[in-house]
């Protein structure tokens, strides 16, 4: 295997707990990206939608601009498969669990949908931790990009993690592939693979390098979301000093 | 969905009572504002957050190029989305238009778009052939009442922000082309806005009906000492007139109305709503206390504008590179 250039531009940024008609919120920032992540739950739920042994799981997808299309339909159904497995749903049968997404700002290139889905994700279990949700663990995720470099002697494959908007229009056409991946994590460490979505071409080996630097990543977001929280809790409980 | 909470009986008295004795629950005073803080999103042109109280309301301005219509080929288009997401408060449906919601998109249309706030004949680029679309996507964060004031602002304040891109046209008759400049190479040119419109929305409460309802309470003596600040007082003091109800005043009030005003002392739209009749002359004095919140938040967006401009203009750059002239 060769070895790789990793670069990673910016560490991500959370706040929780800013909207009040809700029963969670979180904003996530990577690179460009800005989530903005809304919780309600579990509340009443339309008589069709209700099941009888769990609670409704119902996500909204928000564009930055225009109305919703497939894209968010596809950031919809890959944010629930990251995110479902986690929550216990089982606890509150015949009630629904609102969560509502709004893209501020996607960070992608027209092509990709690698960093809003990862950025959706993180805000998306930031805002259920926000709510008090139960939850059986917590989840992380990461996007990362392959390029080929056209350096002077020969061309290298290049790896960027979160990259930005400008970084993604510079390498726009030597893109080879773009990995989405969600980690569910225990105690900070990573447990199991929640959500591995990639596109473009690649080989195994990419694959599996590509889940072994997500996995350092992944670590290392969920202590951004342990401080934001901290940090949240820290600032509810002021009322308890003095 | 669920249904919203409707204030409770007790609740009801109280509010009331409170505004009969001229004090609202948040101590403000009948015409105050509640907090507003416009800020500016540090890369992209056009992106603004409005945060009025506790109501949050982000605005996006985003153009690109199309077609005009058959009938106007020499009218850009400008289109205002103003969808309310469950984010705004769980009561809201997704993908559901409901009354409200219905109700506040009206009123941005005729404030904004319809009062010529953005000069569409500036966005032709060869006519009939291709123009920009200019759009406005308006997103509730949260909701405490106000929605249409944040989201006037916001919108207003956007298209003052927004800066499209340079073009230039090559070529003459059929093979016209158009050359796009990238915002990296050339300095973006701002949007043609001719007026600044705000919306302010009145709510009314019928005082002496309450007054009535709590029982001995000196209802009319408390109004004849109450502070002289207040413009809309003054002849007759049965009707309350609150500005920028907050969610509670708004569940809670007997009637509405929306004034959208500019700097120029222009009315651009009056939209009254609920069940209780208003004399004119409130509606003159709501006028005039429009203008006035109008102007104080027009200096408020110029100068959160000059601000934002002085953080990107580096070195003098986007003054001494752009190809515009001075008008």
């Amino acid at each position: 295997m060769t070895v790789l250039d990793i670069t990673r531009p910016s560490p991500a940024s959370a706040i929780t707990s800013f909207l009040y008609r809700v029963d969670g919120s979180a904003s996530w920032k990577v690179g460009t990206a800005h989530i903005i992540a809304s919780v309600s739950g579990p509340i009443e739920v339309n008589k069709r939608d209700e099941l009888p042994d769990v609670a409704t799981l119902e996500i909204v997808v928000r564009p930055d601009v225009g109305v919703t299309s497939t894209r968010e339909q596809f950031l919809q159904d890959r944010i629930r498969r990251a995110v479902a497995p986690v929550i216990a749903l089982e606890l509150h049968p015949r009630t629904l669990i609102q969560v509502v997404v709004q893209i501020v700002q996607s960070g992608d290139t027209k092509i990709l949908n690698t960093i809003s889905l990862s950025a959706c994700i993180n805000a998306t279990y930031m805002a259920l931790l926000d709510a008090g949700v139960p939850l059986r663990s917590t989840v992380s995720a990461t996007s990362i990009v392959y390029y080929t470099a056209a350096t002077s002697d020969a061309s290298k494959t290049k790896v960027l993690v979160d990259p930005t908007r400008a970084q993604l229009e510079q390498i726009e056409k030597d893109i080879s592939s773009a990995h989405t991946i969600a980690y569910e994590l225990k105690g900070g460490k990573i447990e199991r693979l929640l959500l591995s979505d990639s596109v473009g071409s690649f080989t195994e080996d990419q694959v599996f390098e590509c889940y072994d630097t997500a996995a350092n990543i992944c670590e290392e977001t969920n202590r951004t979301m342990r401080e934001a929280v901290t940090k949240c809790v820290q600032q509810k409980s002021r009322w308890r000093e003095a | 969905m669920p249904r919203d909470l409707t204030p409770s009986t007790i609740e009801n008295t109280f509010v009331l009572k409170a505004l009969t004795e001229r004090i609202r629950l948040d101590s403000r005073s009948f015409n105050q504002l509640r907090d507003l803080d416009i800020s500016f999103s540090s890369t992209d042109y056009g992106v603004v957050d409005v945060k009025l109280g506790r109501t949050r309301v982000i605005a996006r301005i985003s153009a690109e190029i199309t077609q005009p219509y058959a009938d106007r080929p020499y009218d850009g288009l400008f289109i205002i989305s103003t969808e309310i997401s469950p984010m705004a408060a769980p009561t809201f449906e997704a993908g559901r238009k409901s009354e409200d919601e219905l109700v506040i998109s009206r009123i941005i249309e005729k404030s904004i778009r319809r009062s010529g706030a953005l000069d569409t004949e500036a966005l032709c680029i060869i006519s009939g052939e291709k123009c920009w679309a200019v759009r406005a996507d308006v997103h509730f964060l949260d909701h405490d009442g106000g929605l249409m004031d944040a989201a006037c602002i916001a919108v207003s304040a956007g298209l003052l922000h927004f800066r499209r891109p340079d073009i230039t046209i090559v070529g003459v008759g059929s093979r016209r082309e158009v050359i796009v400049h990238p915002i990296t190479e050339r300095v973006p040119v701002p949007l043609a806005v001719l007026h600044v419109p705000i919306c302010v929305t009145f709510s009314f409460f019928d005082v002496r009906k309450a007054s009535a309802a709590i029982a001995g309470l000196p209802g009319k003596d408390n109004m004849k000492e109450a502070d002289d600040d207040d413009v809309e007082e003054e002849n007759d003091s049965s009707t309350a007139v609150l500005v920028d109800a907050t969610l509670q005043e708004e569940l809670l009030r007997h009637g509405f109305m929306s004034v959208t005003a500019n700097t120029n002392r222009e009315i651009c739209q009056i939209q009254k709503g609920g069940d209780m009749p208003v004399e004119v002359g409130k509606l003159l004095s709501c006028s005039e206390a429009a203008i006035m919140v109008a102007e104080k938040v027009t200096k408020l967006i110029k100068k959160r504008l000059k601000e934002d401009e002085a953080r990107r203009n580096v070195g003098n750059l986007l003054v001494e590179a752009r190809a515009e002239n001075d008008r």
